[in-house]
């Protein structure tokens, strides 16, 4: 019992990561009906901008402006590149957020080489053990900071002005235009926010039990693409659900991975995918998803 | 039909005549297209019925309705701009013609052929409806008026026994008009199918109709010959704006064609507002 | 090369012409790839690491790898065809990753993660490969890469003939009025669903089919083969080629199969490339960036690919003759 709260918390905490990024993902989709593939290269340049800049600034200073510079990026590049093809095929937006990951992450990761970098978190690797279970402090953190995030990220669709136009373009893009709701500046700022979560989850991913900055934390954060359309593509509700639905599925199958081999080995890597699948089938526009509606 | 808390139309009951034109008009947010909506079966009745001669439509599939002899033309332009003319037009053959992945990309003889002979058709139907010289061009190179000709040329070309169409001239000059008005009242005498116009443009439909529903907020408040509803107080009234108030009522079409007439009885369906 | 014009047609067909979006095709190729290496392969009990082989004849298999493929595809189709355009986009990158792990469980038939050997194709004894019978051609010497070049020649343009046929015939006017209003197509009788449905299946077969020509250029595949990076490759080949149309396909994987080529033999005269290694960047990486960069800016400022220039270019002239032409 108590090893399966340990897989649960510790699931919730990756699930808790899983729906920041999902949730980044899900208003950039939102503002500009953009599937953000580059979303993992954010993640990636977060953290490699706060694994260089620690030893200088020390740690916190080094998030800040880890934050702030991949805010930054994902802003620049809406401005200059995504805001200029917002008629474009649905698949020619896709693959510009792919060349645009290609870019960052073949940059990055030749930059990283095959060393692991530290971010230099200064919780470190602790453990903490609540009645046998046991989570670690990194993993715990994360499950605040990243609640925290989620509710003023919320609080902001709710009661900020932004917040409000977010819903109203997504909605209908030309009648929020036409109510003077500037589609450039929603875009913008979703993507600014979106940019931002990505190098917060960043800081987590790479700390304990994950040993530090490697290549393949994108690949980590492309768990985070089924967990957004799982709950559905455009609802924010459905992005923090699927992050904690697919969290707690993968760790839950990692714990119980001895006892699970007729699936084959390492079968937790790809649950979030199969989870996502089985869902989809019962459920085409996802959890929480609208279905279209069409006017002729 | 209802939108939620919204009902959109209320028993409604009107009938087409064969070979006629039947117009359907009424100011904005009137039920208009979702009248057209429930026909055609892009929405489905919540209660009521739409029938085609003998054949109920009620709760079939667009394609079904299609292949059963309605064709509808639509209001803002549904058809492919990349596309020529001539394929635009061609996608109205897809319920005539059998021809699937296998034979077309093999050319085996019977789908070439079959391909050929519809092409011919559509070159006549294009013809028909003034188009035959720009039938290599793609649709969105088009002007305005052309393009709304090649909507009704597409809906044509599925030879239909009830050809809906909605608002055809609605944003034309006055010469594209006169063009759009001579291609329905050539649909009914050269062709003999029975036309249900939405419109707006009232000596347009005063010079083609044959006879005239009103509605107004979702329910019929006047059905009659072109004089008739000329002088209805009613109509007069609702055009003027002095009729106000909601129905939270049922609403309702019915639609009866037989071999060219439709009617539609009490329906009822469920989307958000039309118009 | 023309394996990649083939994958690249078939994954047109869905994306281009019926407007969904599949990161899925690199499953599909896998598919085709592996269970030709299974249908066709010898059996190989030695070493640490068995996998069986049915021994079929070449041809055999190849035409039952598509079939399998296609298989795949329907097996596939609850997804493919009900979820529509971007949603399918990540659904079908789910399909990439649970099937590595599926192929690299049954090692038996994919060899594992170590792979297996693909067997060489042939003809009616005549061997593709560097082997007898030795054949030239104008005092060229014909070997396994000229043979299977040919091979892959024919193959490529019956799928581009077969392509064309179908979509410039009723099919491919069903699934172009799906992608441009699904409403419109169904009032105009097209069953949405159905057609989405065999979308799915074509481009799946032609991914198989492209995936065992894939197999027989590499000569050894495993599941990590055909990872995710492939779907994007193929992606990216029909975008920059221009999306729906089928010469474009073939002109955009000609173009992403020979960029690493072409960067990698003028590697040595770029100022500012260096070998592998040697900490400097790499042509294998100024070819990612440059793959990354064209994509991005061909998407800017040319937005129908390379099909698109031909086609403005018709239509000029179609205009000029209809101006020309007495009304």
């Amino acid at each position: 019992m108590t090893t399966f709260l340990s897989f649960l918390i510790n699931g919730l905490s990756l699930g808790s990561l899983y729906a920041l990024i999902a949730l980044g993902f899900v208003i950039i989709y939102k503002a500009s009906e953009i599937l953000n593939f580059a979303h993992g290269a954010f993640l990636l340049l977060g953290a490699y901008v706060i694994a260089r800049l620690e030893p200088s600034v020390g740690f916190f200073a080094a998030v800040a402006i880890g934050i702030v510079a991949t805010a930054l990026v994902a802003f620049v590049s809406e401005r200059v590149l995504f805001s200029r093809v917002r008629s474009a095929h649905m698949a020619s937006l896709t693959i510009m957020t792919l060349g645009l990951d290609l870019i960052i992450t073949t940059d990055l990761t030749r930059r990283i080489g095959s060393s692991v970098l530290s971010l230099g978190q200064p919780w470190g690797a602790g453990v903490v053990r609540v009645g046998g279970v046991s989570i670690s402090e990194n993993r715990l953190i994360a499950i605040v900071v990243a609640f925290v995030l989620i509710g003023l990220l919320f609080a902001a669709f709710r009661f900020t002005s932004w917040g409000v136009a977010l819903r109203a373009a997504a909605e209908d893009g030309e009648a929020a235009a036409l109510m003077g709701i500037r589609q450039a500046r929603v875009g913008a700022v979703a993507w600014i926010i979106a940019g931002g979560l990505a190098a917060v989850a960043a800081v987590f991913l790479t700390g304990s039990p994950t040993p530090g900055l490697e290549p393949n934390l994108r690949t980590i954060a492309f768990a985070a693409f089924p967990a957004a359309i799982l709950g559905g593509l455009d609802s924010t509700t459905g992005a923090l659900a699927g992050g904690l639905i697919v969290g707690v599925a993968e760790s839950l199958f990692a714990g119980y991975n001895a006892s699970l081999t007729f699936l084959g080995g390492g079968f937790s890597v790809v649950v979030p995918y199969a989870v996502m699948m089985l869902v989809l089938v019962a459920r085409p526009a996802g959890l929480f998803g609208t279905k279209e509606l069409h006017r002729v | 039909m209802r939108f939620g808390a919204l009902t959109a139309l209320s028993e409604v009951s009107l009938r087409a005549e064969p070979g006629t034109v039947h117009a359907v008009i009424g100011p904005n947010g009137a039920g208009k297209s979702t009248l057209f909506n429930v026909i055609s079966g892009v929405y489905s009745a919540s209660a009521g019925s739409v029938r085609l001669g003998g054949t109920t439509l009620t709760g079939l599939r667009p394609h079904r309705i299609t292949a059963l002899g309605v064709g509808r033309a639509f209001q803002n332009m549904a058809a492919s701009p990349n596309e020529s003319v001539e394929e635009n037009i061609m996608l109205g053959r897809h319920l005539l013609t059998r021809s699937g992945f296998v034979s077309a990309g093999l050319k085996l003889p019977w789908a070439v052929r079959e391909e050929r002979l519809h092409r011919a058709r559509v070159v006549e139907i294009a013809e028909f409806v003034g188009l035959g010289h720009v039938l290599h061009l793609p649709l969105g190179t088009l002007s305005y008026g052309d393009r709304k000709r090649v909507e009704v040329a597409r809906a044509l070309a599925t030879e239909p026994r009830v050809l809906l169409l909605d608002e055809p001239v609605a944003g034309m000059n006055a010469e594209e008009t006169r063009r759009m008005s001579e291609i329905v009242l050539a649909v009914r005498e050269s062709l003999g199918i029975t036309v249900l116009l939405v419109e707006h443009d009232m000596s347009m439909i005063m010079s083609v109709a044959d006879r005239i529903s009103v509605l107004d907020f979702g329910r019929l408040i006047a059905d009659g010959t072109p004089a008739q509803i000329q002088n209805d107080p009613a109509v007069i009234a609702a055009y003027l704006g002095t009729t106000a108030g909601t129905d939270t009522g049922a609403a309702s079409v019915r639609t009866t064609a037989s071999s060219g007439h439709i009617s539609a009885g009490p329906a009822h369906t469920t989307a958000p507002s039309q118009q | 090369m023309f394996g990649a014009a083939i994958g690249a047609i078939g994954l047109n067909i869905l994306v281009g012409t019926t407007g969904q979006l599949s990161l899925g095709h690199a499953f599909f190729l896998a598919v085709g790839g592996i269970s030709y290496c299974w249908l066709s392969g010898e059996s190989n009990d030695a070493g640490a690491h068995p996998y069986v082989g049915l021994g079929l004849p070449p041809l055999l298999g190849m035409v039952l790898a598509v079939g399998i493929s296609g298989l795949a595809g329907l097996l596939f189709s609850p997804i493919g065809a009900r979820l529509k355009g971007l949603y399918l986009g990540i659904a079908s990158l789910g399909m990439v990753f649970v099937g590595i792990h599926v192929f690299n469980s049954v090692d038996q038939v994919s060899g594992g993660h170590n792979g297996r050997t693909v067997p060489e194709f042939s003809l009616f004894g005549f061997t593709f490969d560097d082997s007898d019978p030795e054949l030239y051609v104008l005092n060229v010497e014909f070997e396994k890469f000229e043979r299977l070049w040919y091979l892959g020649l024919v193959l490529a343009v019956g799928c581009y003939l077969f392509a064309r046929a179908t979509l410039n015939g009723r099919p491919g006017r069903a699934l172009r009025a799906v992608r441009d209003s699904e409403i419109a197509a169904s009032v105009n009788g097209v069953n949405v669903t159905s057609y989405r449905a065999k979308a799915f299946l074509l481009s799946s077969m032609y991914a198989g089919l492209s995936g065992v020509l894939f197999a027989l250029a590499i000569g050894s595949v495993a599941p990590e083969s055909f990872a995710i990076e492939i779907s994007v490759q193929y992606l990216a080949m029909i975008v920059l080629g221009g999306l729906g149309s089928v010469g474009g396909a073939c002109a955009g994987a000609a173009f992403v199969t020979a960029l690493p080529y072409v960067l990698g033999e003028y590697a040595a005269s770029i100022p500012g490339l260096s070998e592998p290694g040697t900490g400097g960047v790499s042509y294998s990486e100024a070819a990612r960036y440059a793959y990354g960069a064209a994509v991005i800016l061909v998407i800017i400022f040319w937005p129908t690919g390379l099909a698109g220039i031909a086609r403005s270019l018709k239509l000029v002239s179609m205009r000029r003759a209809a101006r020309n032409a007495p009304t």
